[in-house]
């Protein structure tokens, strides 16, 4: 009998201590909406302002036979900090903000010029954001941004998630810049998404990732064009594929490049810091303009040895920009640290000064596995 | 309260004994008396007497419950030998035997042996100058034929139940296991109803302190009627206080047969036609006989996938409420919109709409149970409208809770055998209620409950979990998964140690 008292008061206890500790967490479905996007911008008088865009919540039709488009909204606060902006948007909102959804955070080049730093604390520590959303910095308003609807997806937010999850595309997640930022210099790249009109319609706008930002110690210190990205792409051995067209003997040569492979070997001999890339990778022929016998061993070593010049250029002119930005976005930093940390240990502080004179040596070897079925 | 449950069980009874006890007279007249007293106001026993042999010296009383005798047998084998006797001494009871032509007849004493015999529905003939009387086996019981099984049926196996008569159920697995190791004892239960049970299990498989341990159980329970099998396994289980069943009850006599095989008892309570399996273990209720008839790679994958929907019966529509009220996070952003659209006009929180429609569906489970035959459809219909169509219609609960309670009723029903199913099914409650309060951590809070009180359970002192916990390699080839027949049957025993030495000894003689 005792016994029962003692485990009915111990069960009773527990649900009372339970609950009160998780009662804070409740939400219920109909008090929340939900969040798809987020934009932060710096506004003229110092306030950071945020906007958030909204899906709304449609009642179904009973029947379920017509179909309802989801309506997204925006609504934007200001305030000296991005806790405070958000929470003025809550007070002009009937339901709880949930963020646990959002697909994508646009930051505005000014926001991302000055104060980068204090976003990605605020996103790291609030937990309601996904470590996967996507990060974008964009030179256009936000608001225009959030506003736009697209003609594929629901709302501008899915589009950026989609299109970043998309292989092949410029992307950088809440992960990725967090992971960067624990090493010196703290580089890391963004894209940058812009609107731009389409041909026939200029009321009608199009979002895009044209380039993308290149970051140093939490500062957007400059740009990098979407066809160099490719260069930290490969050398981070994260590459997907692409299209490259070549020119040989007159004729248009379309290349899709894939399985791309790189080595990189760190050296320091007499204090001179060198590494060398081993670029590896594989191309099927597309296109051909004029009808050359690909077959042959002859022709095909020409359009590789075009390729890998491309390739070589494209690596050493994005390690040329970077270099001059003083930002390591291409993780030599970690490359030497493995075989050398006693050596990078030392020059951590001044890694950015380091990184500025390695030398790069890229060695590319392409091979073409498929030519396509000739016509003739 | 148990305290004073078991004191008012312990204090009942005390039996009538005196009054029976008197012997038989040798003057029939005065047995004839004392039985008509006995005998009040029960036109069903009849009591005839006549005078045998060739002056007609000698008495005979025959009393016997008309309606439970096999009277063709009775006419033929008794009274015709007894009327065509030609002697002129008194005969007694052991000469009587050479005259009547019945194989089982037995010698009583007192008047509570004849109560008891002709209850059993054997003719008591007593003759005059004899101090005792004979019984004679000739008793007909009315019984149902042998059908499909109800509520365990397979697709390939034997289409075999037990019935409500316990030669028939103890025959049928005599049919199975023709050893003459298969024992069965005989107890009888109840004070009033008297009904006879049979223990069986296979000599020299089977722990015999196991056999004294049961014996010892359904001798300390006193009820004064027992009926079925149920009330049994209630007064004999384990953990009396647990809501899961620590005895197995089957109405199939393969399924009875293969448990007597491993080493385990089946008790057949006369009048149920579900034998009770003990010990038994928490996978035993998972496995079907069509696990073991269909191969056993189909076999496995069934019984995986049993498991599989127990643990969604369990936990389906807690972790929907968990998920919609505390985890949103956690569904695929295209389907949380959806269901907050959904949503959007239900005016309940999703626990009460969660506890609604499982009571619903209860309501409807147990209606269904109860119904008149000719009236089932139409409640079907009534009751797929009410939670289908209308209640949605209504804005009463979101169709998402419609798929999870429909979900978790399929899950719940695939579980073979009805008594764990209902303790799956009550402890769905409790723990949507847990989840509403807490959330996934709730769930996972109850189930850590549930397999603590699991491990604690015992089934006549095998542990309910077993080969889980304590692990036990050999029997792990039949209870998550049921292995290929040679490697089951290798390890079959529970009582693997006894069991094995003591087959291989008898197989040496």
């Amino acid at each position: 009998m005792r016994f029962h008292k003692k485990t009915l008061l111990f069960v009773i206890s527990l649900l009372v201590l339970l609950s009160v500790q998780t009662f804070a967490d409740l939400k219920e479905i109909n008090n929340i909406v939900i969040v798809t996007a987020t934009g932060l911008d710096l506004k003229s008088n110092g306030k950071i302002e945020a906007t958030v865009q909204l899906l709304l919540p449609q009642i179904a039709p009973i029947n379920g036979q017509e179909n309802v488009q989801n309506k997204s909204t925006v609504i934007s606060g200001s305030g000296i900090t991005i806790s405070e902006a958000i929470n003025n948007i809550e007070r002009k909102c009937s339901r709880q903000l949930f963020r646990g959804h959002n697909r994508a955070i646009i930051i505005s080049e000014k926001l991302a010029k000055n104060h980068m730093n204090d976003v990605i604390d605020y996103l790291m520590r609030f937990r309601e954001y996904r470590e996967r959303t996507f990060l974008f910095v964009t030179d256009r308003s936000i608001s225009s941004i959030l506003q736009y609807s697209p003609f594929l997806e629901q709302n501008s937010g899915d589009l950026l998630m989609k299109y970043s999850k998309k292989n092949g595309n410029l992307s950088a997640t809440l992960l990725n810049v967090a992971t960067q930022n624990v090493k010196p210099s703290k580089p890391y790249i963004i894209p940058i998404i812009t609107t731009y009109s389409s041909n026939n319609n200029v009321q009608e706008k199009l979002l895009s990732i044209s380039r993308s930002a290149i970051f140093v110690n939490n500062k957007m210190v400059g740009t990098m064009s979407h066809d160099l990205s490719y260069g930290p792409q490969i050398l981070n051995n994260t590459f997907w594929q692409t299209v490259y067209s070549v020119t040989l003997n007159k004729s248009k040569i379309g290349l899709n490049i894939q399985n791309v492979k790189t080595k990189l070997k760190p050296m320091i001999r007499n204090g001179h810091w060198i590494i060398t890339a081993r670029v590896s990778g594989q191309g099927i022929i597309f296109e051909d303009s004029t009808s050359q016998d690909l077959l042959d061993q002859k022709t095909q070593r020409k359009i590789e040895y075009l390729v890998e010049k491309k390739m070589e250029l494209t690596i050493k002119k994005s390690v040329i920009l970077s270099q001059n930005l003083k930002s390591d976005v291409f993780n030599f930093y970690t490359i030497f640290y493995r075989k050398y940390p006693l050596e990078c240990l030392q020059v951590k502080s001044s890694w950015n000064d380091i990184f500025a004179h390695i030398e790069v040596i890229i060695n590319t070897k392409f091979q073409i596995t498929h030519v396509g079925i000739n016509q003739q | 309260m148990l305290k004073w449950i078991s004191r008012t069980n312990s204090s009942k009874h005390s039996h009538r004994k005196k009054s029976n006890d008197q012997e038989i007279k040798k003057s029939s007249r005065d047995n004839l008396r004392i039985l008509k007293e006995a005998f009040v106001d029960t036109p069903d026993v009849i009591m005839s007497s006549w005078n045998v042999g060739n002056n007609s010296s000698q008495n005979c009383l025959l009393i016997y419950v008309s309606g439970i005798v096999d009277m063709n047998q009775l006419n033929e084998h008794v009274i015709k030998p007894l009327h065509a006797l030609k002697v002129n001494t008194n005969i007694d009871i052991n000469s009587l035997k050479n005259i009547i032509n019945i194989p089982n007849t037995n010698v009583i004493k007192t008047f509570r042996d004849i109560y008891k015999e002709i209850s059993d529905g054997h003719p008591v003939l007593i003759m005059d100058s004899n101090s005792t009387a004979l019984s004679l086996e000739l008793s007909k019981w009315q019984t149902r034929s042998i059908e499909e099984p109800s509520s365990e049926t397979v697709i390939r196996g034997p289409k075999e139940s037990f019935n409500e008569s316990l030669d028939t159920n103890v025959s049928l697995i005599r049919k199975r296991i023709r050893i003459p190791k298969l024992k069965i004892k005989k107890i009888y239960m109840g004070a009033y109803s008297r009904t006879p049970i049979a223990i069986t299990f296979v000599e020299g498989i089977v722990d015999p302190s196991l056999v004294n341990e049961i014996i010892k159980r359904i001798r300390n329970v006193s009820v004064d009627s027992l009926f079925d099998s149920g009330t049994l396994q209630e007064c004999i289980q384990d953990s009396k206080w647990s809501i899961f069943p620590t005895i197995l009850s089957t109405e199939r006599p393969d399924t009875t047969s293969a448990a007597l095989v491993e080493g385990r008892i089946a008790i057949i309570v006369d009048g149920s036609p579900h034998a009770l399996i003990l010990p038994s273990t928490f996978f035993m209720f998972f496995s079907t006989p069509d696990d073991y008839y269909s191969g056993f790679i189909v076999g496995t994958i069934l019984r995986v996938l049993r498991l599989f929907y127990a643990l969604i019966a369990q936990f389906g529509p807690s972790i929907y409420v968990a998920i919609t009220t505390f985890h949103q996070e956690m569904i695929p952003t295209t389907l949380l919109v959806s269901i907050t659209r959904a949503r959007e006009q239900v005016p309940f929180p999703s626990v009460f709409e969660a506890v609604i429609m499982e009571i619903t569906f209860e309501a409807l489970r147990e209606a269904s149970v109860h119904l008149p035959r000719p009236v089932g459809p139409a409640i079907s219909i009534v009751g797929a409208l009410v939670i289908g169509q209308a209640a949605i219609q209504a804005s009463l609960v979101s169709p998402l809770m419609v798929i999870v309670v429909a979900i978790t009723a399929i899950a719940s029903f695939m579980i073979p055998h009805y008594e764990l199913a209902n303790a799956i099914r009550l402890l769905r409650f409790p723990i949507i209620i847990f989840a509403s309060l807490c959330g996934l951590l709730g769930i996972i809070f109850s189930f850590i409950t549930i397999l603590i009180h699991l491990c604690t359970l015992r089934s006549f002192g095998v542990p309910y979990t077993e080969p889980l916990t304590p692990f036990k390699k050999s029997s792990m080839m039949d209870s998550l998964i049921r292995g290929p027949v040679w490697k089951i049957q290798k390890h079959r025993r529970f009582t693997e140690k006894n069991g094995m030495k003591r087959e291989r000894r008898h197989k040496g003689r």
